[in-house]
């Protein structure tokens, strides 16, 4: 039986090859040498490209988890504070404010991070047994109504 | 003109510390050290931004190492040469030069990037306090010791010593200090 | 294995081939055969057609402007006429433009009247209005801010490039009744500024106000109003108020400072009268640290400083009273008045 037909009939349905690598081309013109050019040559470094960026995504969560970290643990040391002391006590008093929000708020309006590190050191100083033999803070924050 | 300009000119001034490193272990120093000339104890941190401080270390000559460090603790060098490798004792080196354990320590604990060779040269070591008038003019604060120094026991005076509460007094012929023992005739003349 | 993945695929695309053409579009997953010819095909017509004319958004079949003009007053909240809003988009430009167009083609303008009316009239009422209304509200929130500076925020708001800002994004350049095509951006603003007017014209000035109020003065939101006006001199301006004040002179002093053998130098000076701390400021050098000083020093007591207050804006403003003839003290004014006796001496 007569089969070669059936080769000619599918190169002709095929889709427009160049076409189709095109899609890969744009990924690959920054690339240097002759995997930039050569498509065999740049699939191969395309694939691995976009399997360490599927696989880069923790990596780079943690990394920018790190600055935030340091940076926090930076402002609260500017004001005498301890970085877990700090968001601990700021988790109990229902102060909702996220990490990056705070190092936001270190950076660019660092008045208001100061309040929030004032607020701290009174706050722990009306916890545990020291706080029985103390008295009530004067001012707008007091015992009663945190 | 602008105010905010001179607000962004005070944030990103490099301002300068000064370490006093008597009796300091050289590691635990670096670590806090590297905090200040990589500028993580400012909010505005960014590891590739270049933001760290200047730090003047004084009395290098006089750090401190636990244990058998100043015996065993090896500082490892490659001329890159065939045969080029050589090992140096930590007492050795610090024979040598009075601040290079130091250097080297901080120079090991900062991250290995571009910024590295940057941020050494901010780092003035001294070997003891005389430090030049231009370097000292700039600084403005000072950086807290890793460890406290331990004081001596001739350091103390005799009322101290005496005052000190005493659960019972050792006997006579127990031997504390060995130069001021007793002649005892009957054993010497074996000898 | 691959072989057998070629062949596999190699007959599905036979099976699968398109054997009539659908009327409907199949939404399909994978690529084109086709698209590639088409798009170099649209790109060849482009190239030679060249780039699509800048055309008036009255130009497509379905535009309305009747619906337009409902829509518009619709959406800012204001019941307007018909008529008003017409006469608020009319430029003088248009209407005689118009007019020639028709004595050209030969009618008579008694017998077909041109029943439009321009906004002159009503832009100035409303520039009028408005220049008013802000300076008013300034002087309210600020009152201890010098006129000097009043005067240059409300130049700030007042300019042409803020109103046509505005006036673009409420949406008036498609509605505009003009012959300058693309709309400049000073009959942009001429529109605006009439449509205020006729708000104060049909409702009252009240609603007008409100207008100003809703529109204008949110863009003072995230500006600093201390650097919009330029003070020559901080510290005669602010020895002069403390000297008003009866309080101590002004004393300058160095707080800290750091690296200060290098050129990276930084230099932080405060302020002191009767040794208080009235401002402080950083500077690269001294004489510029102390001259910042007393321009927080002034903030501080201009009651401008970073730390003030937000601006009543939206339902905080609702029942806002205040005296609009009421001015602020001219700085100039304020130095002549209260400059110590000394300094006068030596300046004269």
């Amino acid at each position: 039986m007569f089969l070669t037909f059936l080769n000619f009939a599918s190169r002709q349905g095929g889709a427009d090859i160049q076409w189709k690598r095109h899609m890969y081309k744009r990924i690959a013109w920054s690339y240097y040498g002759r995997k930039r050019n050569c498509f065999r040559l740049s699939i191969r470094t395309i694939e691995r490209a976009l399997r360490y960026s599927t696989n880069s995504g923790k990596p780079k969560r943690e990394y920018y988890n790190n600055i935030v970290k340091i940076r926090l643990e930076a402002a609260c040391w500017e004001h005498g504070v301890l970085y877990d002391e700090f968001l601990k006590t700021l988790d109990e008093s229902s102060i909702q404010l996220n990490r990056t929000t705070l190092q936001h708020l270190a950076i660019y309006e660092p008045r208001t991070f100061q309040s929030l590190c004032d607020f701290t050191v009174k706050r722990q100083g009306e916890l545990g047994l020291k706080a029985a033999t103390t008295t009530t803070p004067s001012g707008v924050l007091t015992r009663g109504m945190l | 003109m602008a105010h905010n300009r001179v607000l962004q000119w005070a944030t990103f001034a490099r301002s300068w510390w000064i370490y006093d490193a008597y009796h300091q272990c050289p590691f635990e120093s670096a670590k806090r050290l590297c905090i200040f000339l990589q500028g993580q104890h400012k909010p505005i941190y960014h590891p590739l931004s270049d933001i760290g401080d200047h730090v003047v270390v004084i009395n290098t000559k006089d750090i401190s190492m636990k244990n058998e460090y100043w015996r065993k603790w090896r500082f490892h060098h490659h001329t890159g040469y065939p045969g080029g490798y050589s090992q140096t004792s930590a007492w050795r080196l610090h024979d040598l030069d009075d601040t290079k354990i130091l250097h080297k320590a901080v120079y090991s604990r900062l991250p290995g990037n571009l910024l590295r060779r940057r941020m050494m040269r901010r780092l003035h070591l001294f070997p003891d306090t005389e430090v030049p008038d231009d370097i000292l003019q700039n600084v403005t604060d000072q950086i807290r010791q890793v460890q406290l120094i331990p004081k001596p026991i001739h350091k103390y005076s005799k009322e101290d010593i005496d005052n000190f509460p005493k659960l019972f007094d050792w006997p006579e012929e127990y031997v504390i200090d060995y130069s001021k023992k007793k002649k005892d005739e009957d054993t010497e003349k074996y000898f | 294995m691959a072989a057998s993945i070629r062949l596999g695929s190699c007959i599905r695309r036979i099976l699968c081939q398109k054997t009539s053409l659908s009327p409907l579009n199949v939404v399909q997953r994978g690529y084109r055969n086709k698209l590639r010819d088409e798009l170099v095909q649209l790109y060849r017509l482009r190239e030679e057609i060249g780039p699509e004319p800048l055309r008036h958004r009255s130009e497509w079949a379905n535009w309305n402007y009747n619906v337009e003009l409902f829509a518009f007053g619709k959406r800012l909240g204001e019941d307007l006429k018909e008529e008003t809003l017409r006469t608020v988009f009319s430029h003088k430009c248009y209407i005689e433009r118009e007019r020639k167009k028709r004595e050209d083609l030969g009618i008579d303008l008694q017998t077909v009247s041109l029943s439009l009316e321009d906004n002159e009239q009503l832009a100035e009422q409303g520039e009028v209005l408005t220049s008013r209304y802000i300076k008013g509200y300034l002087r309210h929130v600020y009152p201890l801010f010098f006129e000097e500076g009043i005067s240059a925020v409300h130049d700030y708001l007042m300019s042409e490039e803020m109103l046509n800002y505005i006036g673009r994004h409420i949406g008036i350049t498609d509605l505009m009744l003009c012959s300058d095509f693309p709309a400049k951006d000073s009959t942009v603003v001429k529109t605006l500024k009439a449509l205020i007017g006729a708000i104060q014209q049909e409702k009252d000035e009240e609603r007008a106000k409100r207008f100003i109020h809703d529109f204008i003065l949110p863009q003072l939101i995230g500006v600093d109003v201390n650097e919009t006006w330029k003070v020559v001199n901080p510290m005669g301006l602010l020895t002069a108020i403390l000297n008003s004040q009866n309080r101590g002179l002004p004393e300058p002093r160095l707080l800290r400072q750091a690296g200060s053998n290098t050129v990276m130098a930084v230099y932080h000076v405060g302020i002191y009268s009767h040794k208080q701390l009235i401002g402080k400021a950083p500077g690269e050098t001294i004489s510029i640290a102390e001259e910042m000083a007393a321009r927080d020093a002034l903030k501080n007591l201009m009651k401008t400083a970073d730390s003030r207050p937000a601006l009543l804006l939206g339902k905080l403003a609702e029942d806002l009273n205040f005296d609009e003839n009421k001015t602020n003290i001219s700085a100039i004014d304020f130095i002549k008045q209260h400059e110590p006796k000394q300094a006068a001496e030596i300046s004269s």
